[in-house]
Formats: C-alpha cells, sequence, structure tokens
C-alpha cells in the first residue's frame, strides 16, 4: 500500500507519495491509503509545564486534563516530557498544539474516515526526531527552515521541540525574526543570556545564509550533522523533514485516536493476523508432532504385533506337535500337578497302624480301644507337608466321653491339611501301681517318638496325671481309666 | 490500548475489524479442533500400542511356561499316560466300585457289612491350581469326587487293611481314604471299622484344553 504524505497550511495543502527515500507529488485519491499529514500553521503553540511523579492511568489522566486546559476545543495536542527529575518520577514536559483552528481537525477527522491516518506532526515534532535520531539530543539549538508558509522558526532543548514560530517568507525580515525569537528565549530563560545561541539553517543554500543571520552575538552559526542513513536538512530542508515523517515510526504525533482509527484498525488487524498466523504455525507444529508420535505408536504397536504372532505361532506348532503325540498341554501341565496336589495330608492306613502298634500296642498292658483317623483336606490351600507344625482347630471336635481323659483337645478340625488320628486307651485290670505306672510311662514316651507323627509334649507326663490309690483290697480301683490320645502327621515335638 | 480500541470500535472500521476477529477465532477454533483430533488419535495409537504390548507380555509368559515345561516333558507324558490308565481322566463307574468292594468284604464273611457309594459332586480346584488357569483367562476344570463309605464288623486288623486297599484298586482314578473309625468289639470277635473313601477325577474340558494365546 502506498504511502502518503499530506502537507496542510493555511489556504493550501500538498500532497506526496513516498517510495523508499524519495517523495513524488501525488494527489491523494479515493480512500483506503495509509497516509501521514504533516500541518503547518502559525498559531502553532510550545508551552512548557511540569509533571509530578505519576504513573499510568492517572498520569494519563493527568496530562488529559492539562492539555484540555491548556488548549480547550483543539484536538491536535499532546505532550512530551523533556528531562525525569531524580527518582521521583516527575520532570518537565512541553505541551504542543498543532494550531489550525476546529477547520483543520473537521478536515482531518474527514480524512481520517476515508484513509488510514498514521499522525499528524508539526514540523519542528519531526526536526526533534531528526534531532534525537542524529544524536544531537543535548543541544540547545535554535533551527531557521523555510517552509511553503513561511519561514519556521523551531527551537530544540536537549532533542525537544519547545518553541516554533511562523514567520514571513524568506526575506529582509528573516534576521530580525530570528533576533527577536533569540531575544524571547532569553526572557523567557530558555537560552541563557550571554552566551551565542547556536542557530542552523535549513534547506538555504551555505552562501546564502549570513544575510539572514542577525547583527548581534546572541547567536552562533552552527551546522548540523550528516548522519547516514537519515535525510539531510541541512540542504534538503522541508523535504528532509518529510522524509522523517514517511518513515514507518517517526515518533510522537498530535492527532487523538478518533481520528486514527482507521490506521489503529489496521494495526489492529495485522496484529490479529499476525496472533493468528503465529497461533496456526503453532498448532501445525503440535499437529506435526502429534501426527509423528501417532505414527511411531502405531508402528510400535505393530512390531509388538508381530513379535506377539511370532511367538503365538512357535506356541501353537509346539501344541499341535504335542496333540500328534496324543497329549494336550492342558493335560501336560495340570494332571500331574493335580494328582501331586491330591497325595497332600494322604492317609495310609498301613502305616497309622504300625504308629498305633509301636507306640500303644507295644506294650501288652495296653488296650487300645478305638481309632479314629481322619486325612487332610487336599484341597485347602495350606500348603507344605510334614513338619508345617499346623494344629487343627477345635471346631468341631466332640468333647471325650465321659471317664475318658483327653490329653489334647480339638484333633480333627475342618479343613485340615494333616492326616490326624484319635486314639482311645486304657490298662489291663490288676496290673497294680507299678505295672500301670510303667504302661503309662511306656505310652508316653513311644507316642511322641513315632516318625512323621506328633502329638502334645504333655503326653510324656502320662503316666503322673493319674491318682496312685492303694487299698487293702487290692491297687486296681484305677481299672476304669482310659485316655483319649491326638497324632497329628508332622514331625515330632 | 483501550483508548485505541474504543476509537477503532466506535469508527466505521470496527466491521472490517470484528470480521478479521472473528475469521482469527474460527481459524483457531479450527486449528483447536484439529490438534483435539489428532490428540484423541494419539491416545487411541497409545492405547492399541499398550494393548499390543501386554499381549506381547502374555504371550512371551506363555512362552516362558512352555520352556519351563519342555525340560519335564518326558516325565509329565508317562505321568500323564498312567493316570490316564489309573482313571484319573474319567468318570467314576459307581456300580462296579460298589460291587466290587462289596465283593471283597463278602468274601471274608464279617458279622456285618455295607457299602455305600454317594453321588458324584464337583469341587473346585485349590487356588493354587486354579491360579495356573486364572492368569491365562482359561476356565478351570473341577475335581469330579465320588465318596464310597464302608461299615464292617467283626473284622482282623490284617482283613481290614485288605479291605480298604481293595476299594481303592477297585475305585480306579485315584481313591483316597479320608476317614476311619475303628474299633475294638466288646465281645472280643475282630473290629468294626466305619470308613469313608474318596475317589477324585479331573476331567479336562475341550473349553479349558484350548490354548489360552490362540
Amino acid at each position: 500500500m502506498s504511502r502518503f504524505i499530506r502537507y496542510i497550511a493555511s489556504g493550501e495543502w500538498r500532497d506526496w507519495v513516498a517510495n523508499g527515500a524519495t517523495l513524488t507529488p501525488a494527489p491523494l485519491e479515493g480512500g483506503g491509503s495509509s497516509i501521514v499529514v504533516v500541518v503547518d500553521f502559525p498559531d502553532e503553540s510550545y508551552v512548557p509545564t511540569s509533571i509530578p511523579a505519576v504513573r499510568g492511568r492517572n498520569r494519563r489522566l493527568l496530562e488529559r486534563r492539562r492539555l484540555e486546559r491548556e488548549f480547550p476545543g483543539s484536538p491536535l495536542r499532546t505532550l512530551m516530557r523533556l528531562e525525569r527529575r531524580g527518582a521521583e518520577g516527575g520532570g518537565d514536559a512541553v505541551m504542543i498544539c498543532a494550531g489550525g483552528g476546529t477547520e483543520l481537525a473537521e478536515t482531518l477527522s474527514d480524512l481520517g474516515a476515508r484513509h488510514a491516518l498514521r499522525g499528524v506532526y508539526t514540523l519542528a515534532l519531526l526536526a526533534g526526531m531528526w534531532a534525537r535520531r542524529a544524536g544531537c539530543s543535548t543541544r540547545r539549538v535554535l533551527i531557521t527552515m523555510p517552509t511553503p508558509a513561511g519561514v519556521r522558526l523551531m527551537y530544540l532543548d536537549r532533542g525537544q521541540p519547545t518553541l516554533s514560530r511562523l514567520t514571513g517568507p524568506l526575506g529582509g525580515g528573516t534576521s530580525a525574526e530570528i533576533a527577536r525569537t533569540v531575544q524571547y528565549l532569553h526572557n523567557t530563560e530558555r537560552a541563557e543570556r550571554g552566551v551565542a545561541l547556536e542557530l542552523w539553517f535549513w534547506g538555504v543554500p551555505d552562501h546564502e545564509v549570513s544575510q539572514y543571520l542577525p547583527g548581534d552575538s546572541e547567536v552562533r552559526l552552527g551546522t548540523s550533522p550528516t548522519v547516514a542513513g537519515l535525510p539531510d536538512p541541512r540542504s534538503g530542508g522541508f523535504d528532509a523533514l518529510l522524509q522523517i515523517a514517511a518513515h514507518p515510526s517517526p515518533g510522537p504525533q498530535c492527532a487523538p485516536p478518533t481520528m486514527r482509527a482507521g490506521w489503529l484498525a489496521r494495526r489492529l488487524q495485522r496484529f490479529v493476523a499476525v496472533s493468528a498466523a503465529a497461533v496456526v504455525l503453532l498448532v501445525i507444529l503440535v499437529v506435526a508432532a502429534l501426527h509423528w508420535r501417532t505414527s511411531m505408536m502405531l508402528d510400535e504397536a505393530q512390531t509388538f504385533r508381530r513379535e506377539r504372532e511370532r511367538v503365538q505361532q512357535s506356541i501353537a506348532e509346539w501344541e499341535s506337535a504335542l496333540l500328534e503325540r496324543g497329549f494336550s498341554r492342558l493335560e501336560v501341565q495340570m494332571l500331574p500337578d493335580a494328582a501331586e496336589h491330591l497325595q497332600g495330608g494322604a492317609l495310609d492306613l498301613d502305616e497309622a497302624l504300625a504308629v498305633v502298634g509301636n507306640a500303644f500296642g507295644a506294650d501288652a498292658d495296653v488296650e487300645v480301644s478305638k481309632l479314629e483317623l481322619q486325612a487332610g483336606d487336599p484341597l485347602t490351600d495350606v500348603t507344605g507337608g510334614l513338619g508345617s507344625g499346623v494344629a487343627p482347630t477345635d471346631a468341631g471336635a466332640s468333647p471325650p466321653p465321659e471317664g475318658i481323659a483327653s490329653i489334647e483337645t480339638g484333633c480333627f478340625g475342618e479343613s485340615a491339611a494333616h492326616a490326624a488320628m484319635q486314639v482311645d486307651f486304657g490298662l489291663r485290670a490288676g496290673i497294680g501301681v507299678r505295672r500301670r505306672e510303667a504302661a503309662l510311662s511306656f505310652v508316653g514316651e513311644a507316642a511322641t517318638q513315632q516318625r512323621g507323627w506328633r502329638t502334645d509334649s504333655a503326653l510324656r507326663r502320662l503316666a503322673t496325671l493319674e491318682t496312685l490309690t492303694v487299698t487293702g483290697q487290692g491297687d486296681d480301683s484305677a481299672d476304669a481309666a482310659r485316655w483319649r490320645v491326638c497324632l497329628r502327621q508332622g514331625a515330632a515335638s | 490500548m483501550s483508548g485505541a480500541l474504543a476509537a477503532v470500535l466506535g469508527s466505521v472500521y470496527r466491521g472490517r475489524l470484528l470480521r478479521s476477529l472473528l475469521l482469527s477465532i474460527l481459524a483457531l477454533a479450527i486449528g483447536a479442533a484439529v490438534v483435539v483430533g489428532m490428540r484423541w488419535q494419539y491416545g487411541l495409537a497409545q492405547r492399541e500400542r499398550d494393548a499390543e504390548a501386554a499381549a506381547l507380555q502374555l504371550a512371551q509368559q506363555a512362552a516362558q511356561d512352555l520352556e519351563a515345561l519342555r525340560t519335564t516333558l518326558p516325565e509329565r507324558q508317562a505321568r500323564v499316560r498312567m493316570l490316564r490308565s489309573q482313571g484319573f481322566t474319567v468318570a467314576a463307574t459307581r456300580v462296579d466300585w460298589a460291587e466290587r468292594v462289596a465283593g471283597v468284604v463278602s468274601a471274608l464273611r464279617p458279622l456285618g457289612y455295607a457299602v455305600d457309594v454317594g453321588a458324584e459332586t464337583a469341587r473346585a480346584l485349590p487356588a493354587s491350581l486354579h491360579g495356573w488357569f486364572d492368569a491365562r483367562g482359561m476356565a478351570a476344570p473341577d475335581f469330579l469326587t465320588t465318596d464310597l463309605s464302608l461299615q464292617v464288623q467283626g473284622l482282623h486288623e490284617r482283613e481290614l487293611l485288605g479291605v480298604v486297599a481293595a476299594a481303592k484298586t477297585a475305585g480306579s482314578g485315584l481313591v483316597r481314604l479320608e476317614n476311619c473309625q475303628i474299633e475294638r468289639r466288646a465281645d472280643g470277635l475282630g473290629l468294626d471299622a466305619k470308613c469313608r473313601l474318596r475317589r477324585y477325577a479331573l476331567l479336562v474340558s475341550e473349553r479349558s484344553s484350548r490354548s489360552p494365546v490362540a
């Protein structure tokens, strides 16, 4: 899009189109162009002020109130800070009004409605921008420059314009205007008396400058520096400042946001478009990354699947070979284990009767009256075989009949893992206390020494549990005594 | 910024700006939808990968089990043949069992006897054997059990041992003596015995014999 510059002065306006560093006169037609307006009116005002240390929204409100109070009814105004005082944040500033009255404001509003109005600048503002970019921001200098509306005198204080006067055309009265301006600066203490003020002549050939200098020594003719990459106002004058205005970001300007709505809208649109493009780019990157990761996942899944199928194929082949030999895998896997599991807690009647014979029947005085045997439950999950030492619970065990002394209760329990047997025995009648004691001692020792079977250790004292009675009629009163003993498969205690 | 935005929204450029905003939001929404869709697809792929990894692990575990089985295969095959010949894999023939035991007992001419064969019952495998099937997602078979109750009066100890041994053999399959009460007769004519034997069989069904990884 072409960038236009419109110069507006009293009773005239001119248009240029900017193409890089060159300006070409071209009429602004139609709408939608990007334009910069440079105004050149005699009622341009620069009012020094000082700003207290406020920040943010409060500062903006303060500046707006000051400008409204100083330049009521004129929308083309701005405030520029000169320097900050210490760490407090406040400082000197200058309030600027571009002038031109309400007619100019209406003209610019209409222009802003049809085109993207980037800003409204005064020549003094443009001169200050040039000075700051040229590195002359520490100087105090009075610039004299012819413009289409006359000769403009601009005073730059530390790179900021604090005074701008539009005088008559370049001629004999120019030196007097310069002297008057210098006097004004002295009177308002903006320039130091007794020190020659530096004076730049822009847009006037060097050999012609001397005729426009005031006669006194209050001014000292200087030359503005030539800076690479910047237009040279010393030779270019007014045109050079227009080129500054054509720069993409020329600097502070005077138009309110309502006049610049078109340009602001364009900037916002661009911001939205760039943001959206950045997000879209991010989305594309994320999508690409996800796609890549997804592909990797699927490849991994494919690899796992192939490997699984290979393993399953080999297993199936092995099982087929096994089936051909007449066996199923389940049979080979389970039947031997299941049969072995059923051996747990098995009851061998031969062995059990041998134990009874050794522990009880070996003594002729011992009479076994009853034997009850119970195998371990193979369907419980108590592992281990002999010697696990798990005693059956007393659940379900019937108490011994009356007259039978039980060494240990609860021989058989539910879900016991090991075989157990319960032996009821008595002693022969009429054998006497000595033989009775010997028989019980034998049982107590023998029963606890049976390999693979264990019993209560109290059985060893079986002989001491009987009351010895000797009477005149014979010592056979205990003939009717009966005992019940429990043995379980496990290590001898 | 807020002043600039207010100026734009109050100007003729409002429509243009809102249009570009809407288009950007639409583009963002489409982009977000695409990202969500891709994320969902990624989740699916991840789940598929994890499922295949788990299945592979299962198959590898089965292969390891197989490898462990191979080392003892000859012994196991021999054991299976023996168990089959013993009848461990077939259901009981209850009548034959009862008649054979009764025949053995009656030949000893006891004072009295009774042989009862109970109903066939299914019992679950213990957890240590059940777990093998559960880990492979297979239906575990049940033990089929049949109880034989033997009551005999007036036998000697050696005769009783012979009857119990004969009852175990006559049952085929795997028969255990579960409990026995032996009491000396008060009249001195031998022993009275009440014994219970249980026959176990493990029937491998068609369903549970299929390989879990097929």
